[in-house]
């Protein structure tokens, strides 16, 4: 009972949203702006005619996209997180890359890969990918140089070394890579999807916006916004579970 | 929450307030020497990276991949024909206005969430759940209601700008030590006097990163956009080049972006360092 009332203010604030949202949809009525019941009726219309079947196209690539990112972030910052030399040169590159607008590129890869998964691919690989690398050499440089030599001097085996002392330093901040490269990949794919306009997700989102059915515009945007904090969701449940384990 | 600031990495001497470290002749030489080492690994990163792009292009005739000379000189023709300069300051308009509208209602908004328990805890997690969705999946509801007005392309930019700013300010206020401000107050400090003596500078290098991360968002904003449903601006002159399949002339728009973000971002930076240094002098 105390869990539930400690979080009053969240509760008061997203009462506050709804409340909002319905009496606007059912006042003034704004055509933009269906109401909640039509939103739901419409994403139950979704749901009974196999409409998200198309979202299995924008899963598949956003779990193509990731493995790809998880295997090359993972070469990319064991290199640079070990040669001092290469991290010295190399991250501030990254950041600045990071800076400039990812998204301007997507056309560039319709232009060359046309429609297909590959365009999709590289887009998720390309908004997840360097955000894992900055966020995985931190962790990877975190393992603590005293706790290795004594587990050295204590002649601890290899698999011991990294089951004791490489995996609890460097998990927490491991998963917190993967949490920032789930959140963007997520972003790469929905934003390939409503550039291109014709498959997984963005497709449902685009036919939706260019016949005005604002009910279904609402249960699909909805729908993927609860899959992102989900799966945020989940990520940081892993994370604190992984720094409590770690102490 | 993506991309909050982080990034302290300051030697125990800078932090101290004193002198680096005197260091001899050769330790100089050493680090000059590392340097160099660095840059040199650094330009011939890029070096290669060009040259992939230029020897791609060529192998596919510019077809799909525009090779670096072509997009470059497509780049001087577009200017020259008075074709981008329009487009740009189209684009940059929503930018112009956008971006300190996120950075004035931001920043005071992150303070607020960062000290205050309660409004933390009722809105915090709204800017949460902003920077974790894709936001560009909301545009197509802002361009039904408002149309591709100066104002729904605001609205964009600040739905991607003022989150980040707001966060990182949170972020930045939260992390100044309570005990600088319980010495403060019990020296009889006012509310105001601990903002200006102790919050404020303290927090001054976090929350202009997240000022320079936000304007990264800001620019995406303003192009997502201008991609998505309803070209225009510079996100409409790659729509229309991509559907003429003309791919100097993409090439060379969405480099201009790509530039234009760098420029942008770096001035930020020099600035940044710039104020910190006055910040630095004026102690």
């Amino acid at each position: 009972m105390r869990r539930i009332v400690v979080f009053w203010p969240q509760a008061l604030t997203a009462g506050a949203v709804l409340a909002a949202w319905e009496i606007a949809a059912s006042t003034s009525k704004p055509y933009w702006l269906p109401n909640l019941q039509r939103i739901a009726s419409s994403w139950w219309d979704l749901a009974s005619s196999n409409a998200f079947r198309a979202t299995t196209a924008s899963l598949q690539t956003l779990g193509i996209g990731l493995l790809i990112v998880l295997v090359l972030g993972g070469i990319l910052a064991g290199l640079l997180a070990n040669v001092r030399i290469l991290d010295e040169a190399l991250s501030p590159l990254i950041n600045t890359a990071m800076s400039t607008p990812t998204v301007a590129l997507v056309p560039v890869y319709v232009l060359i890969w046309g429609y297909s998964s590959t365009t999709r691919v590289v887009a998720v690989v390309s908004f997840a990918l360097f955000p894992l690398v900055l966020q995985w050499i931190v962790a990877l440089k975190g393992v603590p140089a005293d706790l290795q030599e004594m587990a050295h001097s204590f002649q601890a085996n290899r698999v011991r070394r990294v089951r004791t002392i490489v995996i609890p330093s460097t998990a927490p901040l491991l998963l917190n890579g993967v949490r920032l490269a789930v959140v963007q990949a997520i972003k790469g794919v929905v934003t390939a999807e409503m550039i291109i306009g014709v498959v997984g997700v963005g497709k449902l989102i685009v036919t939706a916006a260019d016949t005005f059915d604002m009910p279904q515009l609402y249960a699909v945007i909805l729908t993927v916004v609860a899959v992102s904090i989900l799966s945020y969701l989940v990520l940081s449940t892993a994370e604190t579970r992984a720094s409590r384990w770690a102490e | 929450m993506t991309e909050v600031v982080q990034e302290t990495v300051d030697t125990p001497e800078a932090e101290a307030g004193l002198p680096p470290p005197r260091v001899g002749a050769p330790a100089l030489r050493r680090r000059s020497r590392r340097a160099l080492a660095v840059w040199a690994i650094r330009l011939a990163t890029v070096a290669i990276l060009f040259v992939v792009w230029e020897i791609l292009g060529r192998r596919d005739g510019g077809v799909f991949i525009a090779p670096v000379s072509t997009t470059l000189s497509h780049l001087v023709d577009l200017w020259r024909s008075g074709q981008i300069a329009p487009a740009m300051w189209r684009s940059n308009q929503a930018l112009l206005v956008g971006f300190p509208i996120s950075v004035v209602v931001g920043l005071p908004l992150g303070f607020l969430l960062g000290r205050v328990r309660v409004a933390d805890r009722a809105i915090s997690y709204w800017l949460d759940v902003a920077l974790v969705i894709p936001m560009i999946a909301v545009v197509p509801v802002i361009i039904v209601a408002l149309g591709l007005t100066l104002t729904a392309r605001v609205l964009v930019v600040i739905l991607f700008t003022l989150p980040i700013v707001a966060m990182n300010a949170r972020a930045a206020v939260r992390i100044v030590q309570t005990h600088l401000i319980e010495m403060s107050q019990s020296f009889g400090a006012s509310r105001r006097q601990v903002w200006q003596g102790v919050i404020l500078p303290s927090s001054f290098a976090p929350v202009f990163t997240g000022l320079r991360v936000g304007l990264a968002h800001a620019i995406s904003g303003m192009i997502v956009i201008e991609l998505t449903l309803i070209p225009a601006g510079l996100g409409g002159l790659i729509v229309t080049f991509r559907s003429q399949f003309a791919a100097g002339d993409l090439y060379a728009t969405t480099l201009m972006i790509l530039i234009e973000g760098l420029v942008l971002v770096g001035l930020a930076h020099a600035l940044e360092q710039w104020v910190a240094r006055r910040l630095g002098a004026a102690e």
